[in-house]
């Protein structure tokens, strides 16, 4: 029984030996310890909030001017980015006005306040310096950055050249730096408190400036910005807290994302997100872009210079003559040439003898005839010595016996006639005053000259301060500030008693009115009313029913001879490239009527015109921009 | 008769005996034991390149094969890989964490464990590297939809049919992925952490190397991939033990196409770190460079 047992044993060592000497070599018996894994449920994780949105309501004090948009340099947005901060604009009576390029100078003329936004080609030397210039004499200037608004260039000639990054880095600082703000190549997050990502930045009012931009505003958010750096004659305005990194440094800590300069004209944002739909809703946004708003069309500051003429004038702008002369055709003219010039402007002009206390004026005279300006002229420090005084009956007399003896009329040589101001004393004769003055916010010029004609010559330099040679006009003048004294280029000129423009006493006849002749001869001299076809080339006779074509060169005005008055007619003038001008003079080279729409390709008509008299008539075509151009005049009869 | 009551055995009985009781058990049990105690197995799973749905797919099936097969032990992850699929990694990730309910499972980087695979290794029990391999990368990339806008020609049933969803929500719905992800970190990782791996240094989304990974807690140890077998056959409680690929296990029935027959390929660095192309729109757990720039 023992040895069954025994070899039971045995059998059963040897059949479970293998398997056991298998398992020991194969198997640790004391293996190590592991934790079982941990549950793992992410339905727990919480949902990011979205967040609150202000109730903010905009009240703005409405007023009226424009604002220039860059969008020159490539900038890097669309209108539709901006669209909020433009109806708070449009909201406050202001409009944008984009520039396109070109003398950005003379594009700043025209308003209270400059915009760039994520420009991606530099500013040239000029155009920073026009900026500059800007700001000093009182203009408003926004920059506005975006780490997103990049551009990679990859060279199409060369497939393996490596891409070239656009940023708007060098173009925002070329005109920050002046203001000591630079605008950082860096985007600022923060992991431990942010807008539902990482580099959609929290702002706190701990972290506000003492700044009427975000006096009250409680919280704001930035969606990805810059960081500025911000010198000595910076302001702060929004910094990040402790938690908001700059990834160009990795560091922390006060990361300034919104800059004013000094004199608060210069406000430097490193974010155009927050301007962007949804994210101008949340927080403070909204009320924080209506103070930007405010920032761009607040009250100006912009001190204004004569090369500004007319473009500082807001609607309607009054023209006066002092004195209250009697006023003719020479006057007309001046009247007429002024209205057209502040018509191309977008501007209007209208004549009257008293300006109401809220409209801009004008102000046109002799300094005989200064009284209502005295005032004016005082406060910039000018005052005007006539001694003896002239007595106007009695200039008159002189002047007449003096013809009739033909001698000029006598001036005592004792007589004071003198221009005093800061620049010193200038004498009247020969001389023509332009003064700009805004006192409670009316704008007021004041042309003073000795002599009817040099007042005529001196409403011509304001003329030619309108286009693009602002510099050329005054710069025979002696210019400081405000105030210009130019040669009236009179030669002896008297210091006249009184504008005598041509008024209907001393108008001639019309039969003695010069004859516009078919070869136009008697017509080359330059006649005082601002028109001259010296200059101009006639081209033909043109009759009632006629259409004709000319090819204009450039810089070259075409008049065409009308002698069938009296008609009544619809004069056409039409081509592709042209931007038509149609002015139609009378038999004394007055300006009868004219037509500008000012827009390239459209025609200009002037419709049921009358003709009055059986006289000559000057047809004048011209390109406003004086580039060559063909087009085609058809004068026919009119319907109505 | 005598003869055949004598006590002494005949040669024929004895040989009998023997053969019964000695060798026939011998046999059995030499025959037997190989079936009853298969030699322990290591499987090695490899990721390589994007975690996409062929991916994925692969690997669950080698867990799957893993968890089935008695012989497999333990298992090691070989990671190269910078991530891919958001979805695809959680799903790695989860069918880790129930591999480790059967088995340990060790994730061992060479090159790169960026995102989506770190995700994935975290759920292993233990994560070694290399001290320069690339570790981290944690967190989410995704595009936004466009802005909501209806045409004349197009009609939906919601606002959102044509788009999924607003800009700003789906912003909120990455962010929310961000702190999932992080959670799964935590979750795998444990107290392993070290303090200054906090989910805000974390989300910065860095890619570190093996060693700062490891004073970050976000690995266990600097070792070759060897050793990292080792620890996971020491895991199992197995002292001897055959490291199988189990790629071919996995995809080596008849039938399979051939290119599941091969191991993969030796990694390919410039396609490892290459940037994807044509990504379709989705949440990605994936690390992809920018393209550079002068």
């Amino acid at each position: 029984m023992r040895k069954g047992i025994l070899f039971l044993l045995i059998f059963l060592l040897l059949l479970a030996g293998p398997t056991a000497v298998r398992y020991l070599n194969f198997y640790d018996l004391n293996p190590a310890e592991r934790d079982a894994p941990p549950p793992y449920n992410p339905a727990n994780i919480a949902p990011v909030p979205t967040p609150a949105s202000s109730d903010f309501v905009d009240q703005p004090e409405v007023g009226e001017g424009l604002v220039l948009l860059d969008i020159a340099h490539q900038n890097n947005f669309t209108m539709e980015d901006i669209a909020y901060l433009d109806g708070r604009l449009a909201a406050r009576g202001f409009e944008l006005l984009p520039y396109e390029g070109g003398d950005l100078a003379l594009a700043l003329r025209t308003v209270s306040a400059f915009v760039v936004v994520t420009p991606l080609s530099a500013f040239s030397m000029e155009e920073t310096l026009a900026v500059s210039r800007f700001v000093e004499q009182g203009g408003r200037l926004l920059l506005v950055g975006d780490p997103t608004r990049f551009n990679i260039i990859f060279d199409e000639e060369d497939f393996f050249a490596e891409p070239t990054l656009e940023t708007d880095l060098i173009p925002l600082n070329s005109l920050s730096n002046a203001f000591d703000i630079v605008f950082n190549g860096d985007y600022l997050y923060n992991t431990v408190e942010n807008e539902g990502n990482f580099r959609n930045i929290i702002l706190r009012r701990e972290g506000f400036g003492e700044n009427e931009l975000v006096d009250g505003l409680d919280k704001l958010a930035f969606y990805s910005a810059h960081s500025l750096r911000v010198g000595a004659s910076g302001d702060a305005l929004i910094t990040a807290d402790e938690n908001t990194w700059s990834s160009a440094t990795d560091r922390a800590g006060d990361l300034v994302l919104a800059a004013a300069s000094q004199d608060g004209r210069v406000l430097a944002l490193g974010d155009i997100h927050f301007l962007l739909q949804p994210y101008f809703t949340v927080f403070d946004n909204s009320a924080f872009i209506a103070r930007i708003a405010d920032f761009l069309t607040g009250p100006q500051e912009r001190q204004l210079t004569l090369t500004d003429f007319p473009y500082f004038y807001r609607q309607p702008a009054a023209l006066v003559y002092t004195g209250a002369p009697d006023l003719g055709p020479d006057a007309f003219d001046e009247i007429i040439a002024l209205q057209d010039a502040f018509r191309r402007v977008d501007r209007a002009l209208s004549l009257t003898a008293v300006p109401s206390d809220d409209s801009d004026v004008l102000y046109l005279g002799l300094y005989n005839q200064a009284e209502d300006v005295v005032d004016i002229l005082a406060s910039a420090g000018i005052s005007l010595t006539i001694d003896p005084p002239i007595e106007i009956d009695a200039a008159a007399d002189e002047e007449v016996l003096a013809e009739e003896n033909g001698e000029e009329p006598a001036v005592a040589d004792t007589a004071v006639r003198l221009i005093q101001s800061n620049l010193g004393s200038v004498q009247m004769s020969g001389t023509s005053l332009i003064l700009l003055d805004e006192k409670d916010g009316q704008r007021r010029v004041v042309v003073l000259a000795a002599s009817g004609e040099g007042l005529g010559n001196s409403v011509n330099r304001l003329l030619e301060l309108i286009p693009l040679n602002a510099a050329d006009a005054l710069s025979d003048c002696l210019l400081q500030n405000n105030l210009a004294l130019c040669p009236s280029n009179v030669s002896d000129e008297a210091v006249e008693a009184e504008l005598d423009s041509g008024g209907a006493a001393t108008a001639p006849p019309d039969d003695e009115a010069p004859p516009i002749e078919e070869d136009g001869g008697g017509l080359d001299e330059p006649v005082e009313s601002g028109i001259s076809l010296e200059d101009m080339v006639l081209q033909d006779e043109i009759s009632v029913g006629q259409i004709v074509t000319g090819t204009l060169a450039e810089d070259e005005i075409h008049y065409w001879m009308f002698n069938e008055g009296p008609a009544t007619l619809d004069i056409l003038l039409g081509g592709v490239e042209l931007d038509g001008v149609l002015e139609i003079y009378g038999p004394d080279l007055e300006l009868l009527y004219a037509a500008d729409n000012s827009i390239t390709g459209e025609d200009e008509a002037l419709l049921a015109i009358e003709i009055p008299d059986d006289a000559a008539y000057a047809i004048v075509v011209r390109d406003f921009f004086g580039r060559s151009a063909e087009y085609t005049l058809s004068v026919l009869p009119s319907d109505e | 008769m005598a003869e055949e009551n004598s006590p002494e055995r005949s040669p024929l009985r004895l040989i009998l005996s023997v053969i019964f009781i000695v060798l026939l058990p011998l046999v059995v049990g030499l025959y037997a034991a190989p079936r009853l105690i298969p030699q322990p197995k290591v499987g090695i799973i490899r990721l390589s390149y994007d975690i996409m749905s062929q991916t994925a797919f692969e690997i669950t099936e080698q867990l799957a094969v893993a968890r089935q097969d008695p012989s497999v032990k333990a298992v090691v992850l070989l990671i190269n890989s910078p991530g891919g699929s958001a979805a695809y990694s959680e799903e790695l990730y989860l069918d880790v964490l129930n591999t480790r309910l059967e088995m340990p499972v060790i994730a061992t980087v060479d090159l790169l464990a960026a995102s989506g695979a770190y995700y994935m290794a975290a759920a292993a029990d233990e994560i070694y590297a290399k001290p320069t391999s690339a570790i981290g990368s944690i967190g989410v990339i995704s595009t936004l939809p466009g802005d909501a806008l209806i045409e004349e020609d197009l009609l939906t049933t919601g606002p959102y049919k044509a788009f999924g969803g607003t800009r700003d929500g789906s912003v909120r719905q990455i962010e929310r992925a961000k702190f999932a992800f992080l959670e799964a970190i935590r979750n795998g990782r444990g107290d392993r952490l070290a303090p200054e791996a906090s989910d805000d240094f974390l989300s910065r989304a860095e890619i570190f190397t093996g060693v700062q990974a490891l004073e970050l807690g976000l690995i266990d140890g600097l070792v070759a991939n060897e050793e990292a077998i080792r620890r996971a056959a020491e895991m199992a409680g197995v002292t001897n033990y055959e490291v199988v690929e189990l790629y071919p296990l996995t995809f080596g029935d008849d039938g399979a196409p051939a290119y599941f027959q091969s191991q993969p390929p030796p990694i390919d660095a410039q396609k490892l770190w290459a940037r994807p192309m044509n990504l379709p729109p989705g949440m990605y757990y994936r690390y992809i460079e920018l393209p550079s720039s002068q």
